[in-house]
């Protein structure tokens, strides 16, 4: 009794072959964790955005900016802001109009 | 699986290909979860703990330079998982389970082999963390003396030292040195 490979198995043994199942839980947790991260930095960005659009109006009152002054300004940064979600959904949303082009190209990478 | 296929997997994986990682997963998880199983000594807990350290690997991969092998690079991570885990949980509660799950593992062994068991367990569970780790390591010849130290972040004579006393320990355990004494 020894020996080590004897000591070894008496403390624990190695699986013999690769276990599929363990594969399979590894990826399950390995994407919950992915998706958790990603959830985390969306709902921070969104936090960050938040508050910063909303700093815009103290800010300019502080510094004796007025609405009409902002008006421009704020005009161009909605058209932008609307242009980026418009882009978003394309790309990413739920029923995209690239998403399908995406998807095809993905397919034929893998084929 | 060679040198170059796992590089190549491992790069593909680093860009996200979940396939490529499940590759990676099935070669090296033998290696990882024996590591685990002889430290802990719960199956249960030793494959939860290796998904753990798998799914971290994943979110790390980027780290990883190749001047180590893949396998010592996750166990390096498992190592660290497992030394949290173990602060968490209350020595005394370890010991209450400690039979339990030896019953509950392995039920068709003959009853001296589980006591050997037990008492290879009580031995193991008496040692310092980075001991209990080098024996784990290095015990089943799956790693090498430097493996180890690059695993444990320790000395390569710290590792020789920690694995001829903890054999002997354990040894000792089973009776074996005081018969070789005789």
């Amino acid at each position: 009794m020894s020996d080590d490979l004897d000591l070894a198995a008496l403390l624990g043994e190695a699986p013999k072959t690769p276990d599929p199942g363990f594969r399979f839980d590894v990826l399950q947790l390995t994407a919950m964790r992915a998706n958790r991260r990603t959830a985390r930095q969306r709902a921070f960005r969104l936090v960050l955005v938040s508050t910063l659009i909303g700093l815009i109006f103290p800010l300019a009152h502080v510094f004796g900016v007025g609405f009409h002054e902002l008006q421009p300004l704020l005009l161009v940064a909605g058209v932008l802001g609307l242009a980026y979600v418009l882009a978003l959904l394309t790309i990413q949303g739920p029923r995209a109009a690239l998403a399908r082009s995406r998807a095809v190209l993905r397919l034929q990478r893998l084929l | 699986m060679n040198a170059g296929e796992e590089a190549r997997l491992i790069e593909l994986a680093r860009r996200g290909d979940f396939a490529s990682f499940g590759r990676l997963v099935d070669t090296h998880q033998a290696a990882v979860r024996a590591f685990l199983r002889r430290v802990t000594g719960n199956y249960a807990d030793a494959d939860d703990l290796a998904q753990e350290a798998f799914a971290r690997t994943w979110e790390v991969l980027y780290r990883f330079d190749g001047t180590s092998s893949l396998r010592t690079f996750i166990c390096g991570v498992a190592f660290q998982y497992w030394r949290r885990a173990r602060r968490a949980q209350s020595r005394r509660e370890v010991r209450e389970t400690a039979y339990a799950d030896l019953t509950d593992t392995q039920t068709d062994e003959p009853p001296e082999r589980a006591a050997q068991r037990l008492a290879l367990r009580k031995a193991m569970d008496e040692l310092p963390e980075d001991q209990r780790a080098a024996l784990a390591l290095c015990l089943g010849q799956e790693f090498t003396h430097a493996e180890a130290a690059e695993i444990l972040g320790l000395p390569l004579g710290t590792v020789k030292s920690h694995v001829t006393r903890g054999r002997a320990r354990l040894q000792a355990a089973l009776g074996v040195a005081e018969k070789s004494d005789e």
